[in-house]
């Protein structure tokens, strides 16, 4: 018995609750993570309430055309990429590709849904809905999302029964199909909360899992094989995410400088300059205890280092992770070690701040420290920082500049705590065990305050070491801008336009000044050397500057399932700080491709200050803009002419290639031209109908014999039994080309002009 | 006898090399022009039935010339007419014929009914109780009647014209759509136009008793009828036609709003009108503008749609199936 494919008769089908409750499973993966996860269930009701209206509207009054439903399918589908891609570039930062993807399939299901023009996007629209399900238990965790699971398994059961009940004609609703399904839904439920133990555990064997292929898996979130997430942090303290954890490992106390080697390579030593030179008795300065661990030997940063290690490709650990995990606002420059001379090829760390008081306890019964500063009225609250110390051993305090309160784990001691460097917090006398969780309340300047600060110069220290031609390079960049911070800013743009960011740059073996290497012979380099050139070329124009290393939180790398950064070895980052006239260090950015935080700003402000952009670099490009824009506006207003003459030249084309083809290939390119000149034939109108009907029009009375005689071969050739024309078509064809041109066409088509 | 009459057209292949001249057809289409005017389409479409071997209802007001047009038919087919009107104590036997007792011979005599006739006129069949309307259904499907087990052939060329009032309603019996369904069209003849009612009238003051001054002379004979409907049934369809038809049919059974689709028997006289109306444009072939220029009536008659709803839906139907504008490879 044939089987209507589209059946019109019989129950509706629940499609629009099914594709809702889809949609709010799938709500807590898109979502920002701090979002209440009953909210997808919240939004699901409120987009029932609208739609369905909508939905009987659509279907009895006014049903849409096909092209209308292609042309809204496509715009709620392209909507999310387009949005993100724009976000990208306004702001920077934007989701990720799966994010977008997933967006626009759940796009498409609830406007599928709502159209509900027949059972086919109907049916359609429940599949996209079956997918969006599958993401949702993939990646979503929670009671909700097993009450929506639930709900959807219940209403999908009713969907099917109706569906199946539709194509055999049958208009009762199937009650019991549905009342069945239900039931035993709802006693799977029923077991699993009331049930034993062991039911539960059985039960969960048949439920999706997201456990992965491997022992162990970073994009599982539960079941068997789920990662890093099994693994509580009381059990171990490598395991990802902010849980909080007591346990100390044992550790042999490596640095960053093993992490810095890893990025950049390892530094080389200039053995020529290796000498001893005995000094006289009396200028030998016994010490009475040994120097500050910071200031022994193979604590200093080269510049000149032999780049980054080639990697031998062979599978790596798994366990190779990141070195912290940051939660809060990116990008994000987190100082780790700070550095002040410079010999020419080495920089030496800071020395460390004598101990004193600096912070205090905010409450008795809370580990949060203050800060013991003067106000800073040039700052502005930006957010808090959750920094989880992963695989990274040092003592440093991974935390931004600018913070005035903090704390790590439930250290409750101000004891614990000392400067390793001016503005860095470190823990007094041990690296930070992993797995534990540190976070600050930071603040940013406000460009605008900090140009209104008083810039005092600061005096030389000692006689100045660069390189004459890269001191009035930098002097030419800031000939024009007053001292204090315009200067700084116009220092660093300058920089950063004038030099390449290239990893994998190095200086040279033999460089004996490496900043007029790479400011005038090399202009590339990696970001160390940008650095190393800000703080020289700030400290000769009478500023106080550092080099300082750390992580960089790279917004790119946000995890939106997890809602944090890892930052792994490839965060590592030199950045350079200047001291503001409080003697404040704050970080400045010399390189580029890496970004400061902004202050947060109202939207409208940043729409303003994006529109403002886009004015700027219009006017710029005034005149490319200008032909650019001439040519778009020509092509567009000659769009039909180019197109049709592109047809036809196709047309000569396969005049000679395919001859017998040739009358339905003219009629293909009159109908071209009919859509080009407005007045497209419908589908189901024929050729005879429409052409005839303009061939009576004046513009066209002179082909209106020649459009007559080829019609009829046309005809004859396309529906008649009789085989090919005993004499060619070419030439009739080709008269009907010339004669009904577009120009034709579209006169012939206007509306003056009576049909 | 056929005349056969070698192609004259513009291009040598627009026309079968031989084929009956469609320009036998046009002493009727005159008469009928000539008995109900300024009506040329739908008498084109009239003959277009008669052609196809199909029957005629036709559904108007009262007094627009059903009549007229039936008669004026049977005279110019040249065929026997008969009328029945149809009332509610009509009899199946007054339609069929009966059997009767002779005295003389002392045998039952067969006495036919007006089905014997080649071109019946059903009045107002509605009107008819379903009893006697089932009768008409088999001489008017299989072209036979059958009378105490006996079978009686009905002429060749039989046709019928049934007629009914979309008004006044009361106290009639619709059709079903099983009779329906043998009808090949349902045709609605309209008001005249100015021009067609004062020629009319004109005519009515130079000859006040038309019927009775009409031509009698038939312009065809059942020979000559049954002759050009064989040819007609033989004009060939291309195979990219018949996809059409196909797909057509299949988007009347899809439609939301058609209750009945069409029958496989429907679909077989679709093509036998459009084959009709390919003869009388003196075309060779069935093209798909043929098979548009029948479909409403073909389709109005037979598809189950709500008569405020059947405009649209038909062209909704038209509409949606591409005209073919390739050649189809046949299966």
């Amino acid at each position: 018995m044939p089987v209507n494919r589209f059946p019109t008769r019989g129950p509706a089908l629940p499609t629009l609750p099914l594709v809702a409750l889809a949609a709010a499973a799938v709500e807590p993966v898109l979502s920002d993570p701090t979002r209440p996860p009953w909210s997808g269930l919240v939004l699901a009701a409120v987009f029932l309430a609208v739609a369905r209206p909508v939905r009987s509207r659509l279907q009895t009054r006014s049903p849409l055309s096909g092209r209308a439903v292609l042309a809204i399918l496509l715009l709620v589908a392209l909507a999310p990429p387009i949005l993100a891609v724009a976000a990208r570039l306004g702001t920077g930062s934007g989701n990720l590709l799966d994010v977008v993807l997933i967006e626009s399939l759940r796009n498409l299901a609830l406007t599928l849904a709502i159209l509900g023009r027949n059972d086919q996007l109907d049916r359609t629209a429940a599949l996209a809905s079956l997918f969006l399900v599958l993401v949702a238990a993939a990646r979503a965790e929670g009671p909700w999302l097993l009450a929506s699971l639930a709900g959807y398994a219940i209403l999908g059961c009713v969907w099917l029964a109706q569906a199946s009940s539709r194509s055999v004609h049958d208009n009762r609703p199937p009650l019991v199909s549905i009342a069945t399904a239900a039931a035993v839904v709802i006693a799977v439920i029923t077991l699993a909360l009331i049930g034993p133990g062991r039911a539960v555990v059985a039960l969960a064997g048949f439920l999706p899992s997201s456990g992965g292929i491997n022992d162990s898996d970073p994009s599982a979130t539960h079941g068997v094989n789920d990662g890093d997430r099994e693994v509580a942090a009381t059990h171990n303290p490598q395991s990802i995410g902010f849980s909080e954890s007591d346990l100390f490992l044992d550790s042999d106390r490596p640095t960053l400088y093993d992490a810095f080697n890893d990025m950049y390579g390892e530094p080389r030593r200039i053995k020529s300059q290796d000498r001893m030179i005995a000094v006289a008795a009396n200028r030998v300065v016994e010490l009475d205890r040994p120097p500050a661990e910071n200031l022994r030997a193979g604590r200093d940063f080269s510049t000149i280092r032999g780049g980054p290690p080639r990697h031998a490709r062979r599978p790596q650990d798994r366990p190779a992770d990141a070195l912290i995990y940051h939660e809060g606002p990116t990008p994000a420059h987190l100082p780790l070690v700070a550095y002040d001379h410079f010999d020419g090829h080495d920089w030496s760390e800071a020395p460390t701040p004598p101990r004193s008081t600096f912070l205090e306890r905010e409450r008795p019964d809370q580990p949060w420290f203050r800060l013991l500063h003067s106000s800073r009225s040039y700052l502005v609250p930006q957010a808090r920082h959750r920094v989880k110390i992963a695989r990274l051993s040092s003592p440093s305090l991974p935390l931004p500049a600018h913070i005035d309160r903090f704390r790590l784990g439930s250290v409750n001691l101000p004891s614990f705590f000392c400067w390793a460097h001016e503005g860095i917090l470190r823990l007094a006398d041990r690296p930070i065990p992993a797995g534990n969780t540190t976070e600050a309340d930071a603040h940013l300047p406000r460009p605008d305050a900090l140009r209104a600060l008083p810039w005092p110069k600061a005096p030389p220290r000692g006689p100045s070491t660069l390189h004459p031609d890269v001191a009035a390079l930098s002097r030419a960049w800031v000939a024009e801008t007053p001292h204090g911070w315009p200067r700084v800013e116009r220092l660093i743009t300058c920089l950063r336009e004038h030099a390449i960011h290239d990893p994998a740059a190095t200086a040279p073996p033999d460089s004996t000044d490496v900043v007029a290497d790479f400011l005038l012979r090399d202009r590339r380099g990696p970001d160390y050397l940008f650095a190393t050139a800000a703080v020289l070329l700030l400290r000769d124009l009478g500023f106080h500057a550092r080099l300082v290393s750390g992580l960089y939180v790279h917004p790119d790398r946000r995890d939106p399932a997890a809602g944090h950064t890892p930052v792994t070895t490839d965060g590592v980052h030199v950045w350079a700080e200047i001291r503001l006239p409080d003697g404040t260090w704050t970080p400045i950015e010399p390189t580029p491709g890496y970004h400061l935080a902004a202050p947060p700003r109202p939207w409208l402000l940043a729409l303003a200050d994006a529109l403002a952009q886009i004015l700027a670099e219009a006017i710029r490009h005034a005149p490319a803009l200008g032909l650019v824009s001439a040519l778009g506006v020509l092509l567009v207003r000659r769009r039909h002419a180019l197109l049709d003459a592109l047809a036809t030249l196709l047309w000569h084309l396969n005049a000679r290639l395919r001859p017998t083809e040739l009358p339905w290939l003219t009629l293909a390119l009159l109908d071209r031209r009919l859509r080009w000149a407005g007045c497209p034939r419908p589908a189901g109108v024929t050729p005879r109908c429409w052409l005839e009907r303009l061939a009576n029009t004046p513009p066209l009375q002179p082909a209106r014999s020649t459009l007559r005689a080829w019609l009829a071969l046309t005809e004859c050739l396309l529906y008649g039994p009789i085989g090919p024309s005993p004499t060619s078509p070419a030439p009739l064809c080709a008269r009907v080309v010339r004669a009904a041109s577009l120009p034709r066409l579209r006169a012939a088509a206007s509306p003056e002009i009576p049909s | 006898m056929t005349r056969l009459v070698e192609s004259a057209a513009e291009h040598p292949n627009t026309r079968s090399r031989f084929s009956v001249d469609p320009a036998v057809i046009d002493p009727v289409r005159d008469a009928l022009n000539a008995a109900l005017r300024g009506k040329a389409d739908v008498i084109e479409l009239v003959l277009a039935a008669v052609l196809a071997r199909g029957h005629l209802l036709i559904e108007d007001l009262p007094g627009l010339g059903k009549t007229t047009l039936a008669k004026a038919l049977a005279r110019s087919l040249g065929g026997s007419f008969a009328r029945i009107q149809c009332t509610p104590d009509l009899l199946p036997g007054d339609v069929t014929g009966f059997r009767v007792f002779d005295q003389n011979t002392r045998e039952f005599t067969f006495l036919p009914g007006p089905v014997f006739a080649d071109v019946l006129l059903a009045d107002e069949i509605n009107r008819a109780t379903p009893r006697t309307q089932s009768a008409l259904l088999e001489a008017m499907a299989e072209r036979q009647v059958t009378i105490d087990t006996q079978t009686h052939v009905l002429s060749d060329t039989f046709f019928v014209i049934a007629t009914q009032n979309p008004v006044d309603q009361h106290g009639t019996y619709p059709l079903p759509e099983a009779q329906l369904d043998r009808f090949a069209m349902k045709l609605r003849i309209g008001y005249p136009g100015r021009s067609s009612e004062r020629a009319m009238l004109e005519a009515a003051t130079r000859d006040p008793n038309p019927h009775q001054t009409a031509s009698s002379t038939p312009a065809l004979t059942p020979g000559h009828l049954r002759a050009l409907q064989d040819h007609v049934a033989s004009i060939p369809v291309g195979p990219a036609v018949l996809d059409y038809l196909l797909d057509l049919a299949h988007a009347t059974r899809s439609h939301r709003q058609v209750l009945l689709g069409l029958s496989p028997r429907g679909l077989l006289t679709w093509q036998r009108l459009a084959q009709a109306r390919a003869f009388l444009q003196g075309r060779g072939f069935v093209t798909p503008d043929d098979v548009q220029d029948v479909a409403i009536p073909t389709l109005e008659v037979r598809l189950g749609i709500e008569p405020d709803a059947a405009p649209r839906v038909l062209d909704e139907i038209l509409h949606s199936v591409p005209v073919p504008v390739r050649p189809t490879a046949p299966p």
